[in-house]
């Protein structure tokens, strides 16, 4: 292993938080590569749950927030942005984060039978779920008294592929958190391909479609389901950043030009090591984030955002350099760059920009909490 | 229970005035250093300077978790820094690398601030370079005889003495044949000019050596191999810049009290300032500099080594982040920015009014000295050198 990969794997945390990263990186590296994420971007259907999928349910990465009597490990949300920042890092194809984040609504806010419903058959790797999250703060479908949904949804991560949405809907000025099932009636999810071929889209609209209020499913939890969305979305950008550095870094020690290896030139230095910096940075923030909520720490939100708002730079800074430093060839379609790119640039927008979290902080902070 | 009476000793002790915003930017350096002085006394004095220290040099024998303790402490509650500035490199390296008697005779002292120390490093012409220094040090018998000229050297005119990188022979490399002097101010033949900063504040000094006499005993290290001490230290230095994570965060919480105070802020109309994203921007790298700064106080707990490319990190990390909050202090608060707040505050009054003025002087004083950041310690393009070929494993420029 080079320095430069070194330097970049660091796992903050215990020994076995690096055995689980280093588990799945070996298993991307021997099973996934980057022309399997261009035949992705051709064809759509290889989003479906595939080997990955199935690697992924049998040991467990995507249930590690999971109770053990539903089937998933029983650990927390710094095992949880461990697994998403090694599938960000293997720019996976695949609804691994959104169910993640699904599996969280049901932890918050599911009655036992809900759990067991969603969660078993989740951690069998037999039903992929999804949120419907939106723009934060932003309700669009509304509850009416007969249990049914109605509104435009919008875009929805992964909502072709699942068979369980997670819904925020408006009931009598409050928030509350709904299952849809994907076969329930009055409800179109027609699929959008994404510039991100690594992702597909579905346009959901409900037309009093039945729904599965979560008996938890207050504001509170509304908000606590969007932080965990945030936090998971922020470990897979910096998964990203990782993967865009480590190839751009790598290219820089080993293409020559005027004689010498262009990474010695500071005008490609530099730009690198302030994408480094966020990077850093943006890994700090989302292991104490995770950590921060795993302890229900009154701080947690704080480092959640501005974890997200820095994973957001990082991963589209190392992204944009990756172009910029392979030259040409960095905007051909067989370079990974563009991969990275176009994933950093989605996820950059999901589950809260960098505004919306920056005015999170800001308002804190005005509010007269340090 | 350490932390408690720390705490109970603090607030039993510091003066409510000194905790006022702009407190310290009301004096000259003079009177900072003599207040900052007294202070540092009255901590030793009570068991309370160098926690950690060996027993032997005036610390208590402790470990590097009570020292976390300390600082965090003192930061939080807004106590003046040491007045011995150069305390994080000179204490590691006395203790690494020096004699037992030079322990015995400089750390207590040191510690105490009954002597300060000023750092003679940088040169006219060797600043980024600084293997390139051209103060020599001649060997005469038992004495060697000091010569040359060193530059921004901070508080060199109130301090008593001066550790001196000075050239010995020319090596192979332009590192060998270095060595770190420990050089007494009143000597013969060492002469001081104050030199003004862009601040206003006459901290920076040129320090000349005209054939001064130092006895052998007085060289900190091997000879000729004075660049393997700083090395070392230098690391320390930055890993400070950590510990500035409580006092950034609580400087952050001025400016958000300024911006709720309609009195502090005369913004253009339609200049909304505090949803502006400026201040959202910077207030994600101060809450990551405080997760920064917990990790690290943390590893300094379990005695865990800071790696080279981690401190430059910090302190690039941490000096960008500090002239933000200056440049959003102006930007928050627009044209009247610059002005000096009509009511500063003094020794004697802290009321509501002068609080705001306190806290405007405290901000307009940050944002210009924000601006030496980047470059004393090791410029921000040094440090991304460092971390470019460290970290990552980038060729040498």
């Amino acid at each position: 292993m080079t320095a430069a990969v070194r330097a970049l794997a660091v796992v903050d945390g215990s020994a076995e938080l690096a055995l689980l990263d280093a588990t799945i990186r070996r298993w991307v590296e021997e099973h996934l590569t980057f022309d399997d994420l261009l035949d992705a971007y051709e064809d759509p259907a290889r989003l479906r749950p595939g080997p990955l999928w199935t690697a992924a349910t049998e040991l467990g990465w995507i249930a590690t927030t999971v109770a053990e009597q539903y089937g998933g490990l029983g650990l927390g949300l710094v095992e949880a942005v461990t697994v998403c920042r090694a599938l960000g890092w293997a720019v996976a194809p695949g609804p691994y984060l959104v169910t993640m984040v699904a599996a969280e609504a049901l932890r918050i806010a599911g009655t036992p039978e809900q759990r067991a419903r969603v969660l078993e058959p989740l951690t069998k790797g037999e039903l992929v779920a999804t949120v419907a999250s939106g723009r934060p703060g932003h309700v669009v479908a509304r509850l009416d008294d007969d249990m049914t949904a109605t509104g435009e949804l919008g875009p929805v991560a992964y909502a072709p592929l699942a068979g369980v949405l997670v819904v925020p809907v408006s009931a009598g000025g409050t928030v509350r958190l709904a299952l849809l099932a994907r076969d329930a009636p009055n409800t179109a999810i027609l699929p959008r391909r994404s510039l991100d071929g690594t992702a597909v889209y579905g346009m959901v609209t409900l037309r009093r479609a039945p729904v599965d209020v979560l008996a938890g499913g207050d504001e509170a939890a509304y908000r606590e389901l969007l932080l965990r969305g945030a936090l998971l979305t922020a470990a897979d950008l910096v998964g990203v950043a990782e993967r865009a550095l480590e190839l751009t870094v790598a290219h820089a020690k080993q293409r020559e030009q005027f004689g010498r290896a262009i990474g010695s030139f500071q005008a490609v230095k530099h730009p690198l090591v302030d994408a480094f910096l966020a990077l850093l940075m943006a890994r700090k923030g989302v292991f104490a984030a995770a950590a921060a909520l795993d302890a229900a720490e009154p701080g947690a939100a704080r480092i959640v955002a501005a974890a997200k708002a820095k994973s957001n730079e990082a991963a589209v800074a190392a992204a944009a350099a990756a172009i910029q430093f392979h030259g040409a060839s960095g905007y051909t379609w067989a370079n990974p760059a563009h991969v990275l790119f176009k994933r950093a640039k989605r996820q950059e927008f999901e589950f809260g920009d960098s505004a919306w979290h920056e005015a999170t902080l800001a308002e804190s902070w005005l509010a007269g909490v340090q | 229970m350490f932390r408690a009476e720390f705490r109970a000793w603090l607030d039993a002790h510091l003066p409510d005035a000194w905790r006022a915003p702009g407190f310290w930017y009301t004096m000259s350096e003079e009177e900072s250093f003599r207040l900052r002085r007294e202070w540092e006394r009255q901590k030793f004095d009570h068991g309370w300077a160098g926690v950690d220290w060996p027993v032997e040099y005036g610390g208590r024998g402790m470990t590097a978790v009570e020292r976390s303790i300390v600082e965090h402490e003192l930061a939080t509650a807004h106590a003046p820094t040491t007045v011995n500035t150069q305390i994080p490199i000179l204490f590691p390296s006395l203790l690494l690398f020096g004699t037992d008697a030079q322990k015995s005779r400089f750390l207590n002292p040191l510690l105490r601030c009954d002597e300060l120390w000023c750092q003679g490093f940088s040169e006219p012409d060797a600043g980024s370079d600084l293997a390139s220094l051209r103060t020599a040090a001649l060997r005469d018998g038992d004495d060697f005889v000091l010569s040359g000229q060193k530059v921004w050297t901070s508080f060199a005119s109130l301090c008593d003495w001066c550790f001196v990188l000075a050239r010995t022979s020319s090596g192979t490399r332009r590192q060998d044949g270095l060595t770190l002097f420990l050089v007494d101010m009143t000597a013969p033949g060492v002469e001081t000019t104050t030199i003004r900063m862009a601040n206003g504040r006459w901290e920076f000094a040129e320090v000349f050596f005209d054939d001064v006499v130092v006895h052998a005993d007085q060289v900190l290290g091997p000879v000729d191999d004075g660049w393997a001490v700083i090395r070392g230290v230098l690391v320390e230095e930055r890993s400070a810049w950590a510990a500035q994570a409580e006092l950034f965060s609580y400087q952050f919480g001025l400016l958000a009290e300024l911006l709720r105070s309609e009195a502090g802020v005369h913004a253009p109309a339609g200049h909304d300032a505090a949803s502006s994203r400026g201040f959202g921007r910077v207030a994600v790298d101060v809450e990551l500099l405080r997760v920064h700064a917990r990790e690290m106080l943390a590893a300094l707990g379990t005695g865990s080594q800071v790696p080279a490319g981690d401190s430059s990190a910090t302190k690039l990390f941490s000096s960008l982040t500090h002239q933000a909050m200056g440049a959003l202090f102006a930007e928050v608060v627009g044209s009247p920015w610059h002005l000096e707040p009509p009511a500063a505050p003094s020794a004697d009054a802290s009321g509501a009014g002068h609080r705001v003025d306190g806290i405007r002087l405290e901000l307009q004083q940050v944002f210009v000295r924000s601006l030496a950041e980047t470059i004393s310690g090791g410029t921000a393009q040094i440090q991304r050198n460092i971390i470019g070929e460290r970290v990552l494993g980038l060729p040498r420029s």
